[in-house]
């Protein structure tokens, strides 16, 4: 125990005993009291944690403006610090889903951050009805560190690695000259991963869609035993048996990546979700010769609001190609059964849709305790998305395997947040910065010009 | 193949050859376009399922009102015909979550119920999140009945019982505080319910960790979570590990209920969450002796969004008492476990939660199979709500016990029509046999609870 530790502990005893308190329950219930504070003995900082004092931090605002694209929560308090958590982007219809938490969470001291979160944490679902409660303890997070003065990893455990890896979901995926995605023929995905590969950031790991994930199911001819969906669904709408031109593409398609990749860079699919469970199994043992990283979201993902651990259990069971899913999945409850089974090799919450950084933290230790591996999903959190993956990532197991890098989007989004480092990315990693909170600020000034005229209050 | 079936093969194959396409999925796309319109050649009605075909019914808006808290859906057709369908009480907060809906849906045809929730499904989750799309598609259905001028439990396989059954609880107006706790405060009590009028034969009481006091008594429970100022906004629930004297409470308290109600009503526990796994298996074995109907939500239940199948399993294992939960579940995969591995004993999925009525007829059927019962909750679902359990609740296999009746506001009963005067007699309801819901709005009457901005709802 260090001296200052001890002296905390004699004035501890010393206090309880002036009370006349005898248990530890007794004792916080008056330091949240008045009288605790008439008496004249200072509130011992040890206990600052434990209830809201008077003149404790809180919560005195929660306001959501669409930027860009983006729901972005801001929690504002009593002492002029302000949180800020980003969900994905082109959802603003999260705007009013966001603003419901409000009321629960104005009063309350925001740097008992699970105080908060048991509050509201319940009331969310799988992706996307999980982004705001996720978006609001990043904000939560970003306050108790500035408050601290401590960057977010040092709140969550302090970080084992300086520098955390990211890969590639779609930086340069695009071909520029093609007004739709990326092609489906096997030269496209040749040339896309080239790009991919020769991305400034060097990326060591590059993740493509394919199959019901990428554009085959709507337009490659004979794909699959099915009528492909019209354009007014949700995203991934097609699902079906798969034929067997349709399995001959995919293989095609993977073959011509790892050409271009070779074994320097390594490939992950992004699969479905949308293929039948025997199909998923075929598939997978047939790219077994390809040393695949993962092979993502083939019977559920995106937008299922349901895990289907036992149907994961058999695909995982059944080939050497490590099988991965998770980002639609809501609170490590809803984790449980695919990791305590084996039932995957890998899993990519996403820290805005999963309850966020303390969440995803704990599941990645969870997840540890099998020998499941963690590649978080994120290509579409943002920059302040970013900046909540880095702190968060920086504390995970030796099951990390990288997070999912998002990109600015508009390019905009540059101009108006500071604390990222320049470049962001060196070798396919960034660096872990120590600035408190989340470590990004807005530019308000450059930030107003973006705000839409409902939201132009947002950062007053 | 039947001879009109042949004839549609034909046909369809010359107009695969006319058109000059070979892959269905080309067909698929020209059918839904302007061009297979100009042809010459009149859609087949086996592609009426495909796409919506010029003529054909089609959703012309998909508006929300709050009427009395409650969001109530409206799908209007270019027909005329609207379907409704109504969400639990008190939640004016889903109103732009039911919208969010509505750009999936326009132009789509509503009688072809499953296609239309095919696009929607997805996106929901547990409860609260999965009731918009619950209650769009009970307006589907409430539209698909209108439009073939049928009942809906006729386009859900047909009826197999002329009256459903209900029971009481929180919603009914049948819940009487207990004034004390002697015999004579019991028996009280139990008269009041016996002579409420409805004639339940089973009533649900709520109790321990889902009651109001027992779980705030200091000898309760060793749950000690700080409340903040505004509990009241407060979602964090009360759970902890239990004391010898709660258990106590919690048994002396059904003692008396049970003793008082005597054979004559059955008495199910709305009992959490909130027990920890092996203090919810204490608590089943302690009340085994009590003949309780069902113990509701020990683990998971209202609010939570996830199953913990494998905790239940251990939970129904253990004991005799027939252990339920369900009510916060979102779609047939997330009941698959509870179901496939026996780990529950009654299911009480809402259709306003859980994916709408042909999700839990579908369910209900699954849960048959394994011999697992079914009481659909519902104490908050309002009058079209009831109406939607009656047209279910109607054609549900033998493994149905009752569902939960719901109580409006007196002013609902004006401005609702088509409900049966008594709704409830010995705690039965006749299915009645009026087309969709069978019952709908007083336009004139309604509109007077409409707020400013919902002032268009009926228009």
């Amino acid at each position: 125990m260090s001296k200052a530790e001890n002296n905390f502990a004699i004035q501890r005893r010393n206090t309880i005993k002036m009370l006349g308190v005898g248990s530890a329950s007794g004792l916080l219930y008056l330091f949240g009291s008045n009288a605790a504070h008439a008496a004249p003995y200072e509130v011992p900082s040890y206990a600052k944690g434990m209830a809201p004092a008077k003149g404790a931090l809180t919560i005195t605002d929660l306001k959501c403006a669409i930027i860009g694209g983006s729901p972005v929560v801001r929690i504002t308090t009593n002492e002029g610090i302000s949180g800020y958590g980003q969900a994905e982007t082109s959802k603003n219809y999260l705007k009013p889903f966001v603003l419901f938490y409000k009321d629960y969470l104005i009063g309350e001291d925001p740097t008992n951050v699970e105080r908060c979160m048991m509050k509201i944490r319940r009331m969310g679902g799988f992706k996307p009805w999980g982004s705001a409660v996720s978006a609001i303890e990043m904000a939560l997070w970003d306050i108790a560190g500035k408050a601290a003065g401590l960057p977010v990893y040092k709140l969550l455990g302090g970080k084992v690695r300086d520098r955390v890896r990211i890969y590639n979901g779609g930086v340069e995926r695009r071909n520029p000259l093609r007004a739709s995605a990326t092609g489906i023929e096997p030269e496209d995905y040749a040339e896309t991963v080239s790009r991919m590969k020769a991305a400034k950031e060097k990326f060591t790991i590059i993740k493509m869609a394919i199959g019901f994930h990428s554009s085959m199911g709507a337009n490659a001819p004979n794909f699959f035993y099915g009528d492909p969906a019209g354009p007014k669904n949700p995203p991934h709408a097609n699902r079906g048996p798969l034929t067997e031109q349709g399995l001959k593409r995919i293989v095609a398609c993977v073959e011509a990546m790892k050409k271009v990749l070779g074994d320097e860079i390594g490939l992950a699919l992004d699969c479905g979700p949308g293929l039948m469970l025997s199909d998923a199994i075929r598939l997978a043992k047939t790219l077994e010769p390809y040393n695949l990283m993962w092979m993502e979201d083939m019977l559920t993902g995106d937008y299922r609001p349901y895990v289907m651990a036992d149907d994961y259990l058999e695909l995982t069971r059944s080939t050497t190609v490590p099988i991965h899913t998770g980002e639609q999945i809501y609170l490590r409850q809803n984790f449980r059964e695919l990791i305590e089974k084996n039932a995957i090799r890998v899993i990519g919450p996403d820290v805005a849709d999963v309850g966020g950084l303390a969440e995803i933290k704990w599941i990645a230790e969870f997840a540890d305790l099998h020998g499941i591996q963690m590649a978080p999903h994120g290509i579409f959190d943002g920059l302040i998305g970013n900046a909540a993956q880095v702190q968060v990532c920086a504390t995970m197991p030796q099951n990390f395997i990288a997070f999912e890098y998002s990109v600015g989007n508009p390019s905009w989004w540059y101009d108006i947040i500071e604390g990222l480092p320049d470049p962001i990315v060196k070798n396919g990693h960034i660096e872990v910065w120590d600035r408190p909170g989340l470590g990004v600020e807005f530019n308000v000034k450059a930030a107003k010009q973006y705000l839409a005229a409902e939201d132009k209050n947002f950062f007053d | 193949m039947a001879k009109t079936e042949n004839n549609f093969a034909i046909q369809r194959r010359n107009t695969i050859k006319m058109l000059g396409i070979g892959s269905a999925s080309g067909l698929l796309g020209l059918f839904g376009s302007n061009a297979a319109h100009a042809a010459t050649y009149e859609v087949p009605s086996y592609a009426n399922g495909m796409a919506p075909a010029k003529g054909a019914l089609t959703i012309t808006d998909l508006k929300c009102a709050i009427i009395g808290g409650s969001p109530v859906v409206r799908i209007t057709t270019n027909e005329g015909i609207s379907g409704y369908g109504q969400a639990e009480s008190a939640k004016p907060y889903l109103k732009p979550f039911v919208l969010f809906y509505k750009d999936y849906l326009i132009g789509e045809d509503p009688t072809n119920v499953e296609r239309v929730m095919m696009k929607i499904r997805r996106m929901g989750s547990f409860k609260p999140w999965g009731s918009a799309v619950s209650i769009i598609e009970t307006a589907l259905w409430d539209i698909a009945g209108k439009a073939a001028n049928l009942p809906i439990y006729k386009l859900l396989g047909g009826k197999v019982r002329d009256q459903v059954r209900c029971y009481g609880s929180y919603g009914t107006g049948i819940r009487f505080a207990v004034e004390g706790k002697t015999p004579q405060h019991y028996r009280d009590w139990a008269e009041k319910v016996k002579s409420s009028g409805y004639g339940f034969e089973i009533i649900k009481e709520n109790i321990a960790f889902h009651g109001n006091s027992m779980k705030t008594d200091p000898n309760y429970s060793y749950e000690n979570l700080s409340r903040s100022s505004n509990s009241k906004r407060d979602y964090s629930y009360y759970r902890g590990p239990m004391k010898i004297t709660g258990y106590k409470m919690v048994v002396d308290h059904v003692e008396g209920m049970r003793t008082a109600l005597g054979d004559d009503i059955d008495l199910g526990l709305d009992i959490g969450p909130g027990f920890m796994l092996s203090d919810a298996i204490k608590m089943a074995n302690l009340l085994e002796p009590y003949n309780i109907c069902w113990l509701e939500d020990m683990l998971t239940g209202d609010y939570t969004p996830y199953v913990t199948a494998d905790d239940y399993l251990q939970l129904t294992e253990s004991t005799t008492v027939p252990i339920f939960t369900g009510e916060q579940i979102y779609l047939r995969q997330n009941f698959r476990e509870l179901i496939d591995r026996h780990a529950i004993d009654i299911l009480g999925p809402d259709p306003a939660d859980m994916g709408g009525i042909s999700e839990l007829k579908w369910v209900a059927q699954h849960a048959d199979l394994y011999g697992i019962k079914i009481a659909p909750h519902g104490t908050f679902n309002g009058l079209l709500g009831l109406a939607a359990q009656v047209q279910v609740g109607a054609t549900m296999p033998e493994n149905f016990i009752a569902f939960e009746y719901t109580k409006a506001a007196p002013w609902w009963y004006d401005i609702i029509t088509g409900l049966p005067d008594p709704i409830v007699k010995d705690g039965l309801i006749d299915v009645w046999d009026r087309p969709g819901l069978g019952v709908d709005f007083i336009v004139k009457e309604a509109k007077k609870y409409l707020s400013e901005e919902d002032k268009n709802f009926f228009d």
